[in-house]
């Protein structure tokens, strides 16, 4: 694609053309940082990123990669290399070495798709820069929705189809806060999808709310969908959920360390979308107390109390222990243990 | 004259946009006869389901679109089976036809969303085959009433007045004893039963919800009322009829809801004419969630305590199962104490706690259902 270079040290341009070749590649060349229009971003697909790594190795290095740029009627428009330009900048750089097409040599989105290729290649993208980028192709450079996803979702490593493309082209729309939420916390497609059923108000308080624990995915996931359940099956706005005076008082415990604080969330929810599964397991919690057992014998209902069937697991070192324990289990009264069985409140035979 | 009621109702057939014909049954007469009924539909020969499976992987919706296609086609292999039912629950024992599958309805619930590979409403042709498998299989010494129906993977009568198959089944199961063929639907255009010689072995049953599910969660399909309007003309031409509340659904205000639905459908119907009352509360794999939430988006169902069994499908938890049953027992017991009633897919404790017995397995609920028919059949003569 260089046609041919000379040089490529120096402060001053020093390329010649060759006039015996037609093709219509880039020119390599040293150019000056004002000569380029930082202010066009049309094919820009940063989304605040971290410039340190870079700006330490170009202090070392200098800028190693030449920047792509093409020109425009009065100065240079970015392809390819907004954060090499940003960290030159701040290192107060004068000049960058670039490849540079002409003004008609390059469409706007071969340029895009190329830019958008290189910094696949080279970093990857993080969500709001693809949502960022779907947004562009769709709506900037004219591509048709069915390419998008047949194409252009696998390469940005995303399943193609309908859904995802309208979860992305949504993040484009999300307030700035919850873009850095999402990128700050490596939030995953399906907690994205999760977080864009709800209105735009709504997912800033989420956001807002979730800042303040540092939660896995899985958690994450959990807790949107608890949020989002609860709010429509009491007709409730999760704003208002998520400003109950109780989690707020838990949130600003400061006898509880953050672990505990996402614990106590979870439970309060758990509690509030599932209210019988809670109260049985409340019950089954005070049976068992009631009940005085030891340690090393652990009783258990049947999962999620489906059937009639408990469990009574021990364990025992010694002949000694393993009387004790049976024992234990002996003097177990029969109304503690016809407590427990009744726990479902069932009048047998009522019908 | 039927002939002529037939093609008045074939144009209420539609909502079909195209029909896949298999090569296999291009010359059936009965395909050509539904081709006949569906005049003006575009068809489009395939070859074989692997055809049908590409065509509606192409779609964009292939479980809404699979709703307007049709696939006439001819089954490979045996066509009666039975109720797989669902591991450590009792199950009823109700053997399947296997002559459609898919079903032009669109109810939020429906397991068959996440069950059938093929979203494409598919209708086998080849009823002569079924009706030899009967002969063979009533042939064999039985000593339990030879209980079936082709409600398991479709509605029983959504597609009968295309197919026309309830015709001739009901006329193969009024001659033969220890028999019923049950006919599941929520359909309610019945006319055309009415005058076939039934001999009270078939059961026409009717899947029921309160007006304001039946609105929300079963999509395209017949009112409560124009059900029970349908379930009083059956009667009334001397059928058998079966009712099933399957499934329940919980909510604050589900008790108003199916008790006022109970008293109404005994305004409708004669509790002596009932054979038997399902009961089962709403129950679906995991897999199915995620289809209602796409297909559903409006649909509540999923916000009840529901969780995973034995069998791993989910459930409402167990406690709001039995209150419901109990309660919608109460409620049927008031009107007629001798109703038959039984519990589809529960375990033996749910069982026990709702009627103090239990069948303890499915073996001892055929014997029940065994004794009901039986009862049942001798009372009606």
């Amino acid at each position: 694609m260089v046609r041919r270079t000379v040089g490529g040290t120096g402060q001053k341009s020093r390329t010649k053309r060759t006039q015996n070749r037609g093709d219509e590649g880039p020119l390599l060349q040293w150019v000056k940082l004002a000569e380029i229009d930082r202010s066009d971003e049309l094919f820009a697909m940063s989304f605040e990123p971290d410039l340190a790594l870079l700006r330490e190795s170009a202090k070392h290095m200098g800028i190693l990669e030449p920047i792509w740029l093409r020109r425009k009627a009065v100065k240079l428009q970015i392809i390819h290399g907004f954060r090499r330009f940003d960290v030159a900048q701040t290192l107060k750089m004068r000049t960058l070495r670039a490849l540079i097409w002409g003004k008609d040599q390059i469409g706007d989105r071969i340029a895009f798709e190329m830019a958008l290729h290189g910094n696949i290649a080279a970093r990857g993208l993080n969500v709001v820069e693809k949502a960022m980028t779907l947004e562009k192709l769709l709506s900037r450079f004219g591509v048709m929705r069915d390419e998008v996803i047949r194409t252009w979702l696998p390469l940005l490593n995303l399943d193609p189809n309908e859904k995802v493309l309208n979860s992305f082209l949504l993040v484009k729309t999300f307030s700035l806060d919850v873009k850095r939420y999402l990128h700050s916390h490596g939030v995953s497609l399906n907690n994205i999808m999760l977080l864009s059923e709800f209105s735009r108000e709504e997912r800033q308080r989420l956001c807002r709310f979730l800042s303040r624990l540092r939660i896995g995915e899985n958690v994450l996931r959990e807790i949107l969908i608890h949020l989002r359940e609860i709010a429509r099956r009491d007709g409730i706005g999760v704003t208002d959920l998520v400003s109950n005076s109780r989690i707020q008082r838990l949130l600003s415990n400061n006898r509880l360390s953050g672990p505990q604080k996402i614990e106590a969330v979870r439970k309060f929810l758990k509690e509030k979308r599932y209210p019988r599964l809670s109260e049985l397991e409340g019950k089954f919690r005070l049976c068992k107390k009631r009940m005085g057992l030891p340690p090393q014998i652990e009783i258990a209902p049947p999962p999620f109390f489906e059937g009639d069937r408990f469990k009574v697991q021990f364990h025992f070192g010694s002949q000694r222990e393993y009387e004790a324990v049976l024992g234990t289990l002996n003097k177990l009264s029969k109304k503690s243990v016809g407590n427990l069985l009744a726990i479902k409140g069932y009048r047998d035979g009522t019908v | 004259m039927l002939e002529t009621y037939w093609r008045s109702k074939a144009t209420e057939m539609e909502r079909f946009e195209r029909i896949l014909l298999d090569k296999a049954v291009a010359d059936d007469e009965r395909a050509r006869s539904i081709l006949l009924r569906l005049g003006g539909v575009p068809v489009e020969t395939v070859d074989g389901t692997s055809h049908v499976l590409r065509i509606a992987q192409s779609l964009k919706d292939p479980l809404g679109q699979g709703k307007r296609l049709l696939f006439l086609s001819s089954h490979k292999g045996r066509m009666v089976g039975i109720c797989p039912g669902t591991s450590g629950h009792i199950c009823c024992g109700y053997r399947i036809l296997d002559l459609m599958s898919n079903c032009p309805m669109d109810c939020s619930y429906c397991v068959l969303q996440s069950y059938l590979n093929n979203p494409v409403v598919t209708v086998f042709t080849n009823l002569s085959d079924l009706i030899d498998e009967l002969e063979m299989e009533t042939n064999r010494p039985h000593s339990s009433v030879f209980r079936v129906g082709p409600g398991e993977l479709s509605d029983s009568l959504a597609l009968d007045e295309l197919t026309r198959f309830s015709e001739e089944l009901i006329a193969w199961f009024a001659d033969h004893r220890d028999t019923v063929l049950e006919l599941k639907t929520k359909h309610s255009r019945v006319d055309h039963l009415l005058n076939f010689r039934h001999n009270g072995r078939t059961v026409v049953s009717w899947s029921l919800n309160p007006q304001a599910i039946i609105e929300a969660e079963e999509h395209d399909t017949p009112s409560l009322i124009e059900r029970l309007k349908g379930a009083r003309m059956c009667q009334d031409a001397g059928y058998p009829i079966g009712l099933h509340f399957d499934p329940l659904i919980f909510d604050d205000y589900w008790e108003k809801k199916y008790q006022e639905m109970v008293n109404r459908i005994f305004q409708f119907l004669d509790s002596k004419g009932v054979i038997w009352i399902s009961m089962g509360s709403l129950r679906f794999p995991p897999s199915l969630k995620r289809v209602i939430e796409d297909r559903f988006p409006e649909s509540r169902i999923l916000l009840g305590e529901l969780f995973p069994g034995k069998d791993g499908k989910l459930r409402y938890l167990e406690p709001i199962r039995v209150g419901m049953f109990q309660k919608m027992i109460s409620w049927i017991r008031d009107i007629d104490s001798t109703l038959f009633v039984y519990l589809c897919m529960e375990t033996h404790p749910v069982w026990k706690a709702v009627f103090g017995w239990s069948p303890n397995s499915t073996e001892g609920l055929i014997e029940l259902f065994d004794r009901r028919c039986r009862d049942f059949m001798r009372s009606s003569r």
